[in-house]
């Protein structure tokens, strides 16, 4: 089921053969570590990956780069915290002296890597996100692309969305444009919990979100339904500002339902039920959600480049829960609010 | 309220601009907040909502919330509106500052009150920006001189506790302000109730009509006619020709063929008439439901037995015999479409919310459970020109039970499927309720009553075709295919149930009704 979820996140994109997957001998010798880092595994993979950068390969460099980053995607594990600021630098950096270090983005060995590695730096600086996710675009990077076009029309810059190309594989074509297309298209705008659960399309949580964001300029809000309000109230991390006679199980429900086709959610749900192991935590999914200040964050956990790592299998890996686990245990102490999932609690210990 | 198939709000930036198809062309629209911009090409623009082409397909855009940058906006005059409204004065000095507010809020904005120890005075509306969008002068009186200063065009809109009589329409017509009956022009934005009040210390706790009438006409003119301590009764009453006197005298006096006697002492209003009474053992008046405070509400037993109590429920639902409607009119000729938004806003979800948190009762959606709808199974045996047969009753009961039922009720003409003005607005209401709200395992029930004029076979059919009626309006009225989830069922009574005595006009046009009933789907056991 869970590779069903590719499709959740790249929804609408054009098969490019060199997407498709990982490919290569460089690939291949990297794998088992790769394979290995995606299980949860830190210091014996990363050392490894170490090694092989060092030695030229550059998809070993590609994904040291970006876990270097310290950001989600590449996210901050125990293990990472735990060395020095140089002994971390010698791990995921190229080494130019004893105590100088470059983000392996920055000096790729490949030449025809280099656009990839311009892309992947380049977007975080976000001066220009349209162009950094044309750039992504054309890297292959989709998942990449269309994170930054979600975010941008999330920044308030539909504008600038509007400036995507028509088309442009993977982006003028990304999920969410397409749901917010058809629901735009037509007559009938109500949207309640039903309509959103029927509606087939992977990225129709990216796509609600998208058109609640502009909902109130175009009058739409007259349209949704209390309860699809309250859900997106939760997708917003605000689960605190939700009615007294919200129902709460019957939002976790639909997340879960939701969850089946939207893979950042996905990596929720399994975390919980992880936790769960059968007993239900009412609260879990949303407080969690709350504690990360919404799906936005969630939807930042991805793989660190499908040119290594396929989004599908990253969505199915155990890092991606780390990852999460990550970013929870890190926003908990700004929290302000009482924690009433024991889930979350246990996470954030 | 604006029908809910058209999914543009019509409001305009306040200028004078006329519609028209520009050339494609770029134009970035700004939010007033700051939180958004869409850009796109221009393909049309009314002067009340832009229509943009952009990566998702032509796009509507609320231009009132929006600011138009690039070489495609079109030209448009910003200049704020002005207008006034004009009409009763308590209703004006209690609602304006809800609606204003909240109207400003509907656009983004905020909104400043230049008020007085006589009222308020002016409302100016701003948008986030600080830009004014609309200044409102309030001419706080009478609806009487609302009337006339809608006829002189020196109001655009007059609020008013009854409808516009057939003198003032004549006259708002005849001077060009258009047609006050039709719906462009005329809303119910709200209820309150003409209740019969005593003071406290007065132990008449429920007067028959008859007698009531007899009161108010000067022909009992003392406490013991009415079984209680011999003292004479003094009425307290604002001027007779005021919307509360002719409230009473439409359904109590005039069908009894009765006057309000000649010599009453008025008192300023109906707060006047509460306190005046609150302090006087031996006084009765007539107040209103919103009004009264000090003084205590005596119930009226109807001719026939039945008896409702003033409660925003029964007012509400307008089973309460004396309900006052409060009516919006709006002069034809003020077009300007900031004007005509507020207008529209009047009776939306957000205005009756703020009207129910005023002492008036809104038009907003309440629930009352069967174990409260006692009266119903009384009022089914109690009056001897009903026919019913306990297998009616039955039926009734068995559809009704564990159901809750909705405060919409939807009122018809004499012998007839049509919807009263106010019906018509409910249908966008109710509408609007069921496809936002949790209807899923929930099955909705229509159902049809009639007066017990004529046979009781042919009143059983009358109430099913207004059920169906009412269901088939819901579906027109509803966006297409938002309903289907929603299981509606039509059904009729007849005359079964009514909830007023059919021996007078206002009883027979209330019982002629469509009540909306929930009920959750009990699903078996698997």
């Amino acid at each position: 089921m869970l590779k069903t979820l590719l499709t959740g996140a790249v929804c609408g994109v054009v098969a490019l053969t060199s997407l498709a997957a990982p490919a290569g001998a460089q690939q291949a010798a990297i794998q088992p570590h790769v394979d290995a880092w995606l299980a949860g595994g830190d210091e014996e993979p990363l050392t490894a990956l170490a090694d092989a950068a060092a030695g030229g390969n550059s998809a070993a460099q590609v994904l040291l780069g970006q876990i270097d980053r310290d950001t989600v995607p590449g996210g901050s594990s125990d293990y990472l915290l735990s060395l020095s600021d140089n002994e971390r630098d010698h791990l995921l950096r190229k080494g130019i002296s004893e105590n100088r270090t470059i983000s392996w983005l920055l000096a790729m060995d490949d030449p025809s890597k280099q656009a990839l590695s311009k892309a992947l730096f380049g977007y975080r600086i976000a001066l220009e996100p349209i162009q950094d996710s044309l750039a992504l675009q054309q890297s292959n990077e989709i998942l990449a692309a269309q994170y930054v076009a979600w975010t941008t029309l999330d920044n308030g810059r539909f504008d600038l969305v509007n400036t995507i190309p028509p088309n442009t594989p993977g982006l003028s074509d990304a999920g969410f444009l397409t749901w917010m297309r058809d629901y735009v298209s037509q007559p009938n705008k109500v949207m309640n919990t039903r309509r959103l659960l029927d509606d087939t399309n992977p990225a129709k949580v990216k796509g609600l979100l998208a058109i609640n964001r502009m909902a109130r300029m175009m009058n739409l809000d007259q349209f949704m339904s209390d309860e699809i309000k309250d859900l997106v109230t939760v997708l917003h991390g605000r689960r605190y500002a939700l009615s007294e006679d919200a129902d709460p199980i019957s939002i976790r429900n639909t997340l879960i339902e939701l969850a089946k086709y939207d893979a950042p959610l996905s990596i929720l749900t399994r975390l919980c039920a992880s936790c769960e192991q059968g007993e239900i935590d009412p609260d879990c999914i949303s407080q969690s959600l709350d504690v990360i200040r919404g799906y936005r964050t969630l939807l930042s956990i991805r793989t660190p480049t499908e040119a290594v790592i396929p989004a599908d299998d990253y969505f199915a890996s155990d890092r991606a829960m780390i990852t999460l686990r990550q970013a929870i245990r890190s926003n908990v102490g700004y929290y302000p609010r009482k924690i009433e999932s024991t889930c979350v609690a246990s996470f954030a210990q | 309220m604006l029908g809910l198939k058209n999914v543009l709000v019509v409001i305009a930036l306040a200028a004078t601009v006329t519609a028209t198809h520009v050339n494609a062309q770029q134009v970035l629209l700004k939010s007033d907040d700051g939180s958004m911009a869409i850009s796109g090409d221009l393909a049309e623009f009314d002067g009340q909502t832009y229509k943009v082409t952009t990566i998702l397909g032509v796009i509507e855009i609320d231009a009132l919330q929006v600011t138009c940058e690039g070489p495609g906006c079109p030209a448009v005059e910003q200049e704020s509106a002005g207008m006034t409204v004009a009409g009763d004065k308590d209703i004006l000095d209690e609602l304006m500052p809800l609606f204003t507010d909240r109207f400003a809020e509907t656009l983004g904005g905020s909104s400043v009150m230049n008020a007085s120890s006589d009222g308020i005075s002016e409302v100016m509306i701003e948008n986030d920006a600080g830009k004014s969008l609309l200044d409102i002068k309030i001419q706080a009186e009478t609806a009487n001189a609302g009337f006339e200063s809608l006829s002189q065009g020196n109001s655009q809109i007059v609020f008013s506790r009854r409808a516009v009589g057939d003198d003032q329409y004549a006259r708002l017509q005849s001077s060009g302000r258009g047609d006050m009956r039709s719906d462009e022009q005329e809303k119910v934005i709200g209820l309150d109730g003409v209740v019969v009040v005593t003071s406290k210390r007065n132990r008449l706790r429920v007067i028959g009509e008859d007698a009531l009438a007899r009161v108010f006409a000067g022909e009992i003119t003392d406490w013991s006619e009415l079984g209680l301590p011999q003292a004479p009764i003094k009425i307290y009453l604002q001027d007779t020709d005021r919307a509360t006197a002719s409230l009473f005298r439409d359904v109590v006096l005039t069908p009894r063929g009765k006057r309000f006697l000649s010599n009453i002492q008025t008192v300023s209003g109906d707060r006047a008439v509460d306190e005046a009474v609150a302090q006087d053992p031996t006084g009765i008046g007539l107040s209103t439901f919103s009004k009264t405070n000090a003084a205590k509400v005596v119930d009226i037993r109807g001719v026939c037995g039945l008896q409702v109590s003033p409660t925003r429920y029964t007012i509400k639902t307008e089973e309460y015999p004396l309900t006052q409607r409060i009516f919006a009119y709006k002069d034809a000729k003020a077009d300007s479409p900031i004007v005509s938004r507020f207008f529209e806003f009047l009776d939306s979800d957000a205005a009756q919310d703020e009207m129910d948190l005023s002492s008036l009762v809104g038009l907003g959606v309440s629930y009352q459970n069967n174990n409260e709808q006692g009266l119903r199974y009384l009022s089914a045996i109690l009056p001897s020109d009903v026919e019913v047969s306990f297998n009616q009753l039955r039926g009734m009961s068995e559809r009704m039970l564990a159901a809750d039922r909705m405060s919409v009720t939807f009122r018809f003409e004499f012998a007839s499927s049509q919807l009263d003005a106010r019906a018509r607005e409910d249908i966008d209401r109710l509408v609007q309720v069921l496809i936002t709200g949790d209807f899923e395992n929930k099955e909705v029930l229509l159902v049809g009553f009639t007066d017990a004029i004529g046979e009781a076979y042919k009143n059983q059919s009358l109430s099913e075709r207004r059920a169906d009626f009412v269901r088939n309006a819901l579906i027109e009225a509803a966006p297409a295919g938002s309903l289907d989830q929603i299981k509606v069922e039509a059904l009729g009574f007849g005359e079964i149930s009514p909830v007023a005595c059919n021996q007078s006009d206002n009883g027979r046009a209330i019982n002629r009704r469509v009540e909306v009933w929930v009920r959750d789907v009990v699903s078996a056991a698997k």
